[in-house]
C-alpha cells in the first residue's frame, strides 16, 4: 500500500479523522501506534514480530544505560545492542551475496562451493529503521538524549508510518519532543502537508514512473542501444531516481505535517550543487548526515589529517554504497562517490574558479559526475555497467529512443532544473485565494490524468 | 499585508471543491455527451464496420470467447463475406444489447445474428458485471448493478471510475490525443449490400493444432478460477435474463432470426457446469424460443489457450465447422 495508490487514501483518512478527533493526546499517540502496526502488517505481518524483537531489546538496553555507571559495562551493552541490529540487516540483507560473493572468490581458486538456493524476504525499511535504531542507542550511550519515557513513544519512533518504510531517518532528538508535545489542529500546517504530498505524489507517479518506461528497457538490455539512447536513458534515470526518492520523502513529510508532525527535510535540489561535497549535503540529507555523525566522524572524520581524511571519506562512502543494496554495483558506487569526494578535495581550485558566473559550469559538471555514478546504481551488473558507459563514452551504433521519449527526458530535466529554482509555496501565497484553489485542483487533475498505466514500486524501499 | 488565518481553509476546501466539481462534470460529459468513449473495444467494432462498408449478413455478438471463434477471414476463403463479428470482451447479454443498439443505429441490418450464451452470464458472480461498470453504466445505473459489481471484486475500481474519471480513463483520453480511437457516438452509415456466399470453398488448407504445456496449465488455472469466482455459489440473477429478452427483441424487431451459440469451451471448463446449474441455464434458454447451437464439446483441448479460449488458428477451424453444419446447410435450404 504505497503512498501513491487510491488504496492508501482509504487507510490514511479514516486513520486522520479519528486522530483528530480524539481529544487526549495519549489516546492520539496510541490510536498512531496501532494504524502504524497496522500499515505495516499489510505487507507482511511477521516482520512486525522482528521489528518488536529487536527494538524490544534497543528499549530495554537504553533504559538501561543511564543507571548503568561502570563504562565497560556500558561500552558491552551499547556494543551488543548493535552487533543485535547489525545482525538482524545482514541476515536479512547480505547473507546470501555474502555467501555468492565467496563462493565466487573461493571459485578463483578452485574452492567454489554450491550457494543454497534460499528467497530470504528483505523486511521493508530494516536499512531505514536498523539506522534509526542505533543512532538511538549511540545518542543514549553518548548522552545526547534521553531515553523514552514509554515503549509507545520508541515505537511511534520507529514505526511513524510515514517515515517507516523509506525514511527519511529521523533522529531521537528531533522527535521524541514531538512525541510528547500535545498537538493542535493547524489549517496552515494541514495545507502545507497536502500541497507537499500533492507535489511528492506528483513527482513520484508521474514523474519518475514515466522515466521507468524509458529507462527500465534500455538498461534491461543496454548492448542494443546506440549512444544517444544510453545517454538519454542515464538521464532519464537522473530524473527517475531524484522523482522517486525525494517524492516519497515529500510525502511522507506532508503526511505527518497534516498529523502535527515535522519530519527532516531530505532534499534541497541537489542537481543544482556546484559541487560534490554540496550534492551529498543536499541529496538524502537524513542518510548523508547519519553517517557523517556515525560512521565519519567515529572513525575520526577530517581530524587525522589529508589522507586519514580521504580514507575516512572512501571508507564512509563505500558503506554507503553498501547500505544501498547487496549488490557489488552499489559498493562501486560508492566508492566511485568516495573517490569524487576525495578529488574534490585534493585538487585544488583557482580562486576565478570560484567566482559566481562559473557555478553553471560547476552545477553541470557535478550534474554530469552524478549521472555517470547512477549508471553504477541502475545496472544490475558490471558488464551492463560497463556496456552503458563504454556506449556513452565512444560513439556506439545501435537502437534510437523515439523523439517523444526524448522530449519527455528533457520536460522531466527542465521540471527538475526550474522546478528548483522556483518556490512554489512563496508563489501560491501571492495570488488571491479562488486562484490558489483552482491552482491545486488543476494540479490534483493534471496529476490523476499522467500517471502512467504501468506503475512501478519505489526505488528506496528495495534498500 | 495582514495575513487571512483562514486562508489555508478556504485554499484547501476551495480546491476539493472544484476538484469535485471537474471530475463530476468529467463524468456526466463522458456519461451523456460520449457514451460511447468509455466502451473503446465497441469504438473499435463501430470502425470496422465503417471500414467494411458493406451490410452484414451475419451479424455476432458475445464475448472474447465468440470473439476468437467466428473468424471473419476465415469465413471470405469460405466463400461467405457476409459474416460480421461485434463481440467485445466481457461480452454479456448487457453489454451485447448496448452493441447492438449502435449497430442499429449506423444501420446495420442483418439476417442472423448469433448471441452468444453461457451460465457464467446469468449468476450473480457475472465476470462482465465489473467491466459493464466501468464502461457502459450511469450514475443512474448504478444502484441496481451494484450488487454483481460488488461480488466480482470490482467496486474500488468502478467507484474510482465514478469519482475521479481523469484517472480511470486516462489512457483513452491519451489516445483520443494521438489521433483517436473511434467515435464517440455513432453514425449512420451508408452500407453497401455484400454478396451472398453462392458456393463452398472445398479447397482447404490443413490446420494442425498443439497445445503448449503453458496452454495445458493456463486451461487446469482457467477452469479452478471459473470455479472459485463465476461458478462456486451459481445463483440466477434477472438483471442479464431480462437484457436477453430486451436483446432477443430488439433483434427479431430488424428483422433478423436469432440464434443463441453456447461457445466452445474445454473439458476442464465445461466439468464445473453441475446439474443444478445445467437446469437452470436451459431453463432461461428454453424460455426464449430461439433456436440453440451448443458448441461446447466441438473442440478437444488442444485447441484452448486456457480453460475458455481458442487460439487462433482453432477459431478458423471453429468457423469452417459452424459454416459448414449450420450455414451452408441454411443457404442451400435458402436458395
Amino acid at each position: 500500500m504505497e503512498f501513491c495508490k487510491p488504496g492508501f487514501l482509504l487507510f490514511f483518512l479514516p486513520v486522520l479523522l479519528v486522530y483528530w478527533r480524539l481529544r487526549s493526546h495519549g489516546l492520539r499517540m496510541g490510536w498512531l501506534l496501532a494504524a502504524s502496526f497496522l500499515y505495516y502488517g499489510l505487507f507482511n505481518p511477521w516482520f512486525i514480530l522482528l521489528m518488536v524483537a529487536a527494538t524490544g531489546i534497543d528499549f530495554v538496553v537504553a533504559q538501561r544505560l543511564p543507571t548503568t555507571t561502570c563504562p565497560r559495562r556500558r561500552w558491552w551493552m551499547v556494543a551488543l545492542c548493535i552487533a543485535i541490529n547489525l545482525s538482524i540487516l545482514a541476515t536479512f540483507k547480505y547473507l546470501l551475496f555474502a555467501m555468492q560473493s565467496a563462493s565466487a572468490f573461493a571459485g578463483w581458486f578452485g574452492w567454489g562451493f554450491e550457494v543454497p538456493g534460499w528467497k530470504i524476504l528483505l523486511p521493508l525499511g530494516i536499512s531505514f529503521y536498523t539506522f534509526e535504531a542505533i543512532s538511538y542507542i549511540v545518542d543514549v550511550y553518548a548522552g545526547r538524549v534521553k531515553p523514552f519515557a514509554s515503549l509507545r513513544d520508541y515505537w511511534l519512533y520507529i514505526l511513524f508510518f510515514p517515515h517507516l518504510l523509506a525514511g527519511p531517518i529521523v533522529r531521537s532528538h528531533d522527535f521524541a519532543p514531538q512525541l510528547t508535545r500535545p498537538k493542535r489542529f493547524s489549517w496552515l500546517r494541514f495545507e502545507a502537508g497536502v500541497q507537499l504530498f500533492l507535489l511528492g505524489a506528483f513527482k513520484k507517479a508521474v514523474l519518475a514512473d514515466w522515466m521507468a518506461s524509458i529507462v527500465d528497457p534500455v538498461f534491461k538490455t543496454p548492448g542494443d542501444y546506440g549512444s544517444a539512447a544510453l545517454w538519454t536513458a542515464s538521464l532519464a534515470y537522473s530524473v527517475q531516481i531524484y522523482g522517486d526518492f525525494s517524492g516519497y520523502s515529500d510525502m511522507a513529510i506532508g503526511l505527518a505535517h497534516m498529523m502535527g508532525f515535522k519530519l527532516p527535510a531530505n532534499f534541497r535540489t541537489p542537481y543544482l550543487s556546484a559541487g560534490i561535497g554540496e550534492f551529498w549535503r543536499r541529496w538524502h540529507i537524513s542518510l548523508s548526515s547519519w553517517l557523517r555523525d556515525y560512521l565519519y566522524i567515529p572513525l575520526g572524520g577530517n581530524r587525522g589529517g589529508e589522507w586519514a581524511t580521504c580514507r575516512n571519506l572512501l571508507a564512509t562512502m563505500t558503506l554507503g554504497g553498501l547500505w544501498h543494496g547487496a549488490s557489488w554495483t552499489f559498493v562501486l558506487w560508492g566508492v566511485y562517490h568516495g573517490l569524487l569526494l576525495t578529488l574534490a578535495r585534493l585538487v585544488p581550485v583557482p580562486a576565478w574558479a570560484c567566482a559566481v558566473w562559473m557555478r553553471p559550469f560547476w552545477i553541470a559538471l557535478t550534474f554530469l559526475s552524478v549521472n555517470v555514478g547512477w549508471v553504477l546504481f541502475r545496472a544490475t551488473s558490471f558488464a551492463d555497467a560497463a556496456t552503458v558507459l563504454r556506449g556513452m563514452v565512444l560513439p556506439t551504433t545501435g537502437a534510437a529512443l523515439p523523439w517523444e521519449q526524448v522530449a519527455m527526458v528533457l520536460a522531466g530535466l527542465l521540471a527538475l532544473f526550474v522546478g528548483g529554482l522556483v518556490d512554489g509555496r512563496k508563489l501560491a501565497a501571492r495570488v488571491p485565494t479562488p486562484v490558489a484553489a483552482a491552482g491545486v485542483a488543476a494540479f490534483a487533475v493534471l496529476y490523476f490524468t499522467l500517471i502512467p498505466l504501468t506503475a512501478s514500486g519505489f526505488i528506496y524501499f528495495h534498500f | 499585508m495582514r495575513r487571512d488565518k483562514h486562508r489555508p481553509r478556504r485554499v484547501l476546501l476551495g480546491a476539493l471543491g472544484l476538484f469535485a466539481l471537474s471530475q463530476l462534470a468529467l463524468g456526466l460529459w463522458l456519461d451523456h455527451g460520449a457514451p460511447l468513449f468509455r466502451f473503446a473495444s465497441l469504438r473499435t467494432v463501430l470502425l470496422r464496420l465503417e471500414s467494411r462498408g458493406t451490410q452484414p449478413h451475419l451479424l455476432v455478438l458475445g464475448s472474447s470467447r465468440l470473439e476468437g471463434a467466428f473468424q471473419e477471414r476465415e469465413a471470405v476463403l469460405l466463400g461467405a463475406s457476409g459474416l460480421f463479428n461485434a463481440a467485445v470482451p466481457a461480452g454479456d447479454p448487457t453489454a451485447q444489447e448496448a452493441v447492438l443498439d449502435q449497430l442499429r443505429l449506423a444501420g446495420v441490418r442483418p439476417r442472423r445474428i448469433v448471441l452468444e450464451v453461457c451460465p457464467e452470464f446469468f449468476t450473480r458472480s457475472n465476470f462482465c458485471a465489473g467491466w459493464n461498470g466501468l464502461r457502459l453504466h450511469r450514475w443512474a445505473d448504478l444502484p441496481q448493478h451494484l450488487d454483481q459489481i460488488a461480488v466480482t471484486n470490482y467496486l474500488g475500481r468502478v467507484a474510482t471510475a465514478r469519482l475521479v474519471p481523469a484517472y480511470s480513463y486516462r489512457d483513452l483520453f491519451w489516445q483520443e490525443c494521438r489521433g483517436g480511437a473511434g467515435p464517440w457516438v455513432a453514425k449512420p452509415l451508408e452500407l453497401a449490400p455484400a454478396p451472398l456466399a453462392r458456393q463452398q470453398n472445398t479447397d482447404r488448407e490443413p490446420i494442425v493444432v498443439e497445445q503448449t504445456p503453458e496452454q495445458a496449465a493456463a486451461m487446469i488455472q482457467g477452469a479452478a478460477h471459473a470455479k472459485r469466482a463465476w461458478l462456486a455459489d451459481f445463483s440466477v440473477v434477472s438483471l442479464n435474463v431480462e437484457a436477453l429478452d430486451r436483446l432477443i427483441a430488439k433483434a427479431q424487431a430488424l428483422g433478423a432470426e436469432v440464434w443463441l451459440v453456447t461457445p466452445p469451451l474445454s473439458s476442464p471448463h465445461r466439468a464445473l457446469y453441475t446439474p443444478a446449474i445445467e437446469s437452470a441455464y436451459q431453463a432461461i434458454l428454453e424460455r426464449t424460443g430461439c433456436r440453440h447451437v451448443d458448441c461446447r464439446d466441438w473442440m478437444g483441448d488442444e485447441h484452448f489457450v486456457d480453460s475458455h479460449h481458442l487460439n487462433l488458428e482453432s477459431g478458423r477451424l471453429f468457423t469452417r465447422r459452424f459454416f459448414d453444419e449450420w450455414m451452408v446447410p441454411l443457404e442451400k435450404e435458402g436458395s
